[in-house]
């Protein structure tokens, strides 16, 4: 290895880092500042629909922000560490929360709400919120993390809903873990409410209208103010207050939201966290599977003027379905077999589309393509084993079928695009027949992928299926669209591999040629002729050491072009005084030389350690760059010596004659190659 | 150049939101950041905090990095501007003029080899911030001056002339604390 990573895990050691290892805790530390989004799993948690439930976490979401409070109040980081700690620590806890809601009317009418909720929050359990309203408990909602599942029983409707939740613990902690919300409430801006005694405690508390510290919206509250406070001795949250002001349609809605009467790490019982559905009640879920889907994209074609949504994805299908207020009223009630119901809606589709996706199922998509008119054509699909697929029809028929049946199909409907997603999943045998059907019907489009299974075949060159459907591809390309006009601009860059620009590199694109400015970049005219005619190009470096060839077609002319050459070269060599005794202490190193070096071409490792025979050795050595050794024992005037390499050629290792030093040789400046 | 492709796969992995991706690239940089870092932060109150800081910005924003092979300048750009954020350290460049501009003589560079790894390491320690800073930057990293400059925001032509006084500094740092 290079001597500035010996150098480098050596300054590491020297202050107490393994350069080669990060500790799990380490990451997990990191790990858990990200929400599960960022974390790549590319997925919200499902949605919290019901008010109860959002009381719950918006309550959490107090109770973690006051924790906050310690750390903005002008406390140390040792304080601030205390409360993260103490918190981090907590098993269970338990909380009461009092919401008061006031809605005025235009005609100044009041209507006033109040629930209560206490919650029971146990690490081990779960969690559950009872909620009570005008003294009579109305409610009880269950998230039960083991079992992946949220259970809510309403006793004034007789109804239970039983949600899938997609949401581990770790997820949930997103929502509900203190040290997340610590480190958002640091983002927020506050003032401070100072100290005050209540009950002979001292509380500290501050004060915020930071929209922000709850993920809400800043738009639409006429007024928002946040309280905390915790108690100075334990270090935990005792109180929070939100209230806020809100219009909306001319109606003013005022609340109030109290979360106090805190215990922490009392013992919960297991069975607390058990729901009893009392007898006769109808249980609702939204268990998700394949006929939820089917019925979800039905429902959506009925509400969007008969089209799939063209993309699942929540944006695309909200702007297509007309706002974000049509989705809910596409719903329909269904019996399930297993005698529950559930409500089929339109984002059940992309709920079931993102179950397949986290599953690894491949699944494919064409709603931008397909119409409940397009009975022959594939909606969607996606693996069921190695060699068959589910296959959903653009009627919603639904079926399994082989993946050589569903390549023959594309081919069939002359559908390139699906082939080329096909040809990315199918197993290897089905790749070759892919490609056929690819050679007879796709575009220059399909080439890139035939190219990369091309690398990979081992039988006989000439019985290359990839090579052939390219081959297939071009001819027939050439023959068609023969009287397309040219192009009149071909733009891009010619870089390294190390991402420095080839300054002054050169480009062929038929018989056209071009320089790349000292940025890369380059500008020529296009070749005249068909827009499918693939010409074969080429580009250099500078000192046309380094080259890349390329096929290029006027179709792509629109496109900026960008040229990687390779970047690696390697400068052996030895140092001896004129004994032929190594010498160990000489320092070398390779610049390249002045009179062509611009600040831009530094990069590459320019000292190398000399090892006990007297051997050095330079990797990545840049090309195009004109090179000079400098050699010297340090401390002995008269001992420099400059020795030019010049440019090197490509792929190979450069190996230097023995360079001879003494302390009495004239400076030399004479030049070897 | 092996490893460099393997990097540039590595944030493209992660541009596509692959988590085990994240995973590789912090444990590649995660202990030379930390030493970063710690260079920064002299007190070393917050340098956990910074560094958590750091990735969450990383991961947030590596899909608007256009070139996954400018990512490890990035990286350290972001480090440097999170440090100097969070503990309110003064940003020692930004009140320094280029005070050094005339040629440096090349062959007069002092040479730093992974053998004085220790005492580089402790005449780090003694130099003033910005020369400190430049120097960890070049001794972790095969960064370009060009490179430098950008993660520092001072002029390219600066960063030459000033590597050069720094060296000179913690040689003779080095000496002091030998001798």
């Amino acid at each position: 290895m290079d001597n500035r990573q010996d150098l480098r895990d050596k300054l590491l050691r020297a202050d107490g880092i393994d350069p080669e290892d990060v500790s799990n805790a380490e990451w997990e530390w990191f790990r858990d500042a990200l929400t599960p989004k960022e974390l790549g799993r590319g997925l919200q948690g499902s949605v919290v629909r019901r008010r109860i439930a959002r009381l719950a976490v918006a309550a959490a979401i107090l109770m973690a922000v006051a924790t906050g409070v310690y750390f903005l109040d002008g406390g140390t980081s040792r304080v601030w560490a205390e409360v993260l700690d103490k918190v981090r620590n907590t098993k269970s806890f338990q909380c009461r929360q009092t919401m008061e809601r006031i809605r005025i009317t235009a005609d100044g009418q009041k209507d006033v709400t109040t629930t209560e909720t206490i919650t029971y929050a146990s690490e081990e359990y779960g969690l559950l919120l009872e909620t009570h309203l005008g003294g009579e408990l109305t409610g009880r909602t269950y998230w039960l993390f083991d079992r992946n599942e949220v259970v809510a029983i309403g006793y004034v409707t007789k109804e239970c809903h039983r949600q899938r939740s997609r949401q581990t613990r770790e997820d949930f902690a997103e929502e509900m873990d203190p040290r997340r919300w610590l480190i958002r409430a640091l983002e927020g801006q506050y003032s401070k409410l100072g100290r005050k005694t209540v009950n002979g405690r001292t509380l500290a508390g501050i004060e915020s209208h930071d929209t922000k510290v709850l993920s809400l919206s800043p738009q639409g509250f006429d007024e928002y103010v946040l309280r905390l406070w915790i108690d100075m001795e334990t270090k935990l949250p005792v109180r929070a207050e939100i209230e806020y002001a809100a219009t909306v349609d001319g109606l003013t809605m005022k609340s109030s939201f109290v979360a106090d009467q805190f215990q922490w790490d009392l013992e919960l019982p297991a069975d607390l966290f058990t729901p009893h559905i009392p007898d006769g009640y109808t249980v609702w879920t939204d268990r998700l599977d394949e006929a939820a889907s089917i019925h979800s994209l039905r429902l959506f074609a009925e509400s969007a003027g008969g089209k799939y949504p063209s993309k699942l994805d929540q944006w695309t299908m909200q702007q297509e379905i007309g706002g974000f207020e049509q989705a809910p009223s596409a719903s329909k009630a269904r019996q399930m077999a297993s005698g529950e119901y559930r409500h089929d809606t339109v984002w059940d589709a992309l709920g079931f589309y993102r179950m397949l996706v986290e599953d690894g199922h491949e699944v494919a998509y064409y709603g931008d393509r397909v119409t409940p008119a397009d009975a022959n054509l594939v909606l969607m699909h996606w693996n069921v084993s190695d060699t068959e697929r589910r296959v959903v029809w653009g009627d919603l028929r639904i079926e399994t079928i082989s993946v050589g049946r569903l390549a023959r199909h594309f081919s069939e409907a002359r559908q390139a695009a699906p082939l080329v997603d096909l040809l990315k999943t199918a197993p290897y045998e089905t790749r070759q027949l892919i490609a056929g059907y690819l050679g007879m019907i796709a575009d220059e489009s399909a080439i890139v992928p035939l190219q990369k299974y091309s690398e990979q075949w081992s039988g006989p060159d000439d019985e290359n299926p990839f090579e052939k459907a390219i081959d297939e591809i071009w001819r027939r390309q050439q023959r068609s669209d023969s009287a397309t006009a040219a192009t009149p601009l071909v733009k891009g860059r010619l870089v390294y591999a190390n991402g420095r620009p080839a300054n002054r590199g050169m480009i062929h694109i038929g018989n056209a040629t071009s320089w790349a400015d000292s940025t890369g970049y380059f500008a020529m005219a296009a070749p005249a002729g068909d827009l499918h005619d693939y010409h074969l190009c080429c580009a250099f470096g500078p000192a046309r050491h380094t080259g890349r060839a390329f096929f290029w077609s006027p179709a792509q002319a629109e496109k900026s072009l960008t040229v990687v050459l390779d970047f690696l070269y390697t400068v052996r060599g030895r140092v001896v005084d004129p004994s032929g005794a190594p010498l160990r202490q000489a320092n070398v190193k390779l610049v390249s030389r002045p009179e062509v070096v611009t600040d831009d071409f530094w990069t590459f490792p320019n000292r190398a350690r000399i090892d006990a025979e007297g051997y050095f050795v330079f990797d990545d050595v840049p090309v195009g760059v004109p090179l000079e050794l400098r050699a010297e024992i340090p401390g002995l005037p008269g001992s420099q010596r400059r020795i030019t390499i010049g440019e090197l050629a490509p792929d190979q290792s450069y190996d230097m004659a023995d360079v001879v030093l003494s302390s009495s040789a004239e400076r030399n400046l004479s030049q070897e190659k | 150049m092996d490893s460099e492709n393997r990097l540039e796969g590595l944030v493209c992995r992660c541009q596509h939101g692959e988590q085990t991706a994240f995973e590789q690239l912090f444990r590649r940089f995660q202990p030379r950041l930390r030493y970063y870092v710690r260079r920064l932060d002299t007190m070393g109150d917050h340098v956990d905090d910074t560094l958590q800081d750091i990735w969450v910005k990383v991961v947030r924003e590596i899909g608007t990095l256009k070139d996954p092979k400018a990512f490890v300048a990035w990286l350290y750009a972001i480090a440097r501007h999170e440090a100097y954020g969070r503990a309110r350290i003064k940003d020692p460049f930004i009140e320094l003029t280029d005070e050094h501009l005339e040629r440096v003589p090349e062959h007069d560079e002092p040479v730093f080899t992974d053998e004085d790894a220790t005492r580089i390491h402790q005449g780090l320690g003694k130099l003033k911030a910005h020369h400190r800073e430049i120097l960890t930057l070049s001794f972790l990293e095969d960064f370009s001056h060009q490179q430098i400059a950008e993660i520092l925001g001072i002029r390219a032509g600066t960063v030459k002339s000033r590597i050069y006084y720094a060296k000179q500094s913690l040689r003779k740092e080095m000496e002091r604390g030998h001798g």
